[in-house]
């Protein structure tokens, strides 16, 4: 009862504090939309979100590509399941089903991975797509290995980071900055780097479902 | 002209008090495999949140990752915990 009472104390004042904040807000607020704007057309894209994602804070979003990493890489190591994954649903339904959407799908995140240049959408978007559609493939039953055993899907795994890595040691040793492209080569970088990190998340948050899932097989 | 943003505004407040409740909901009730369909419902409301915000990036991640993947990985984590509670 006592540590109900000062959680409820603890929350109201919390509460208190960020709508404090909120309200005391200038208006309009002074973000960084100007400064963004300013610099688009360095940038190499259009879309203001891919612009600071993948050039003027892709450090960012290298860090990111690592937290996926590793929590695969813990994930992997948590989970002693010996066998292949199999699926636990077999249904005829869901079989026709995923013939149908599996080629929409993988053609959504293909567009998905382009128009993140210019319009909402990028490698996060795509990636989430590619890996429900092998969450989808994976309920329906069908036979396909993709597990981290194999040499080729490790590679899949962690080509995100070995191109970011390249991309950086490159720019460092050419313009002694890091992950700063010129203007004129910026879109073609930003899209190697969208592209392997789209297969990346894709495989990665994929992997990340079958290795708890394949497990609670195995304990039957 | 006038009645679009009263709808908006209804629309708004709606969305806003399902969210409040919703999440109230994943965290009191009892059965875990109510919380998480909730919390899949959380997902999908706050992403359109997110959309009527104008952030469609951060609605598009969160609908995929938020409300599909993660709502995923927890029925999974369920299907474990049930079996662990068996031996």
């Amino acid at each position: 009862m006592m540590i109900r009472f000062v959680t409820l104390i603890l929350t109201l004042l919390l509460f208190t504090g960020l709508a404090y904040s909120v309200l005391s807000m200038s208006h309009p607020a002074q973000g960084l939309a100007r400064t963004v704007h300013l610099q688009i057309q360095n940038s190499g894209v259009s879309n203001p979100v891919t612009a600071v994602l993948m050039n003027f804070r892709a450090y960012d979003t290298l860090l990111e590509m690592s937290v996926l990493f590793i929590s695969l890489v813990s994930v992997y190591s948590l989970s002693h399941s010996k066998r292949g994954a199999k699926s636990l649903l077999h249904s005829p339904v869901l079989k026709r089903l995923g013939g149908i959407l599996v080629p929409i799908l993988l053609l959504l995140a293909a567009y998905l991975l382009w128009v993140g240049a210019h319009a909402p959408g990028g490698a996060f978007q795509a990636g989430s797509v590619i890996s429900a559609t092998g969450i989808l493939i994976f309920l329906s039953g069908w036979k396909f290995n993709l597990s981290v055993k194999h040499f080729f899907v490790r590679l899949l795994i962690a080509i995100s980071l070995l191109v970011f890595f390249l991309i950086s040691a490159g720019t460092l040793l050419l313009s002694h900055t890091l992950l700063e492209f010129s203007p004129t080569q910026a879109s073609v970088f930003i899209f190697l780097l969208e592209a392997a990190a789209t297969v990346s998340i894709g495989v990665t948050l994929f992997n990340l479902f079958v290795a708890v899932f394949s497990h609670s097989k195995d304990e039957n | 002209m006038e009645t679009l943003t009263l709808m908006k505004l209804v629309f708004d407040t709606l969305l806003a008090g399902a969210i409040l409740f919703i999440a109230y909901k994943t965290l009191t009730c009892k059965d875990l495999f109510q919380a998480i369909v909730f919390f899949i419902v959380f997902g999908l409301l706050i992403s359109v949140a997110w959309g009527r915000l104008g952030a469609y990036d951060v609605a598009m991640a969160e609908v995929v990752i938020g409300a599909g993947l993660t709502g995923a990985l927890l029925l999974s984590a369920l299907v474990k915990l049930k079996k662990m509670h068996i031996y």
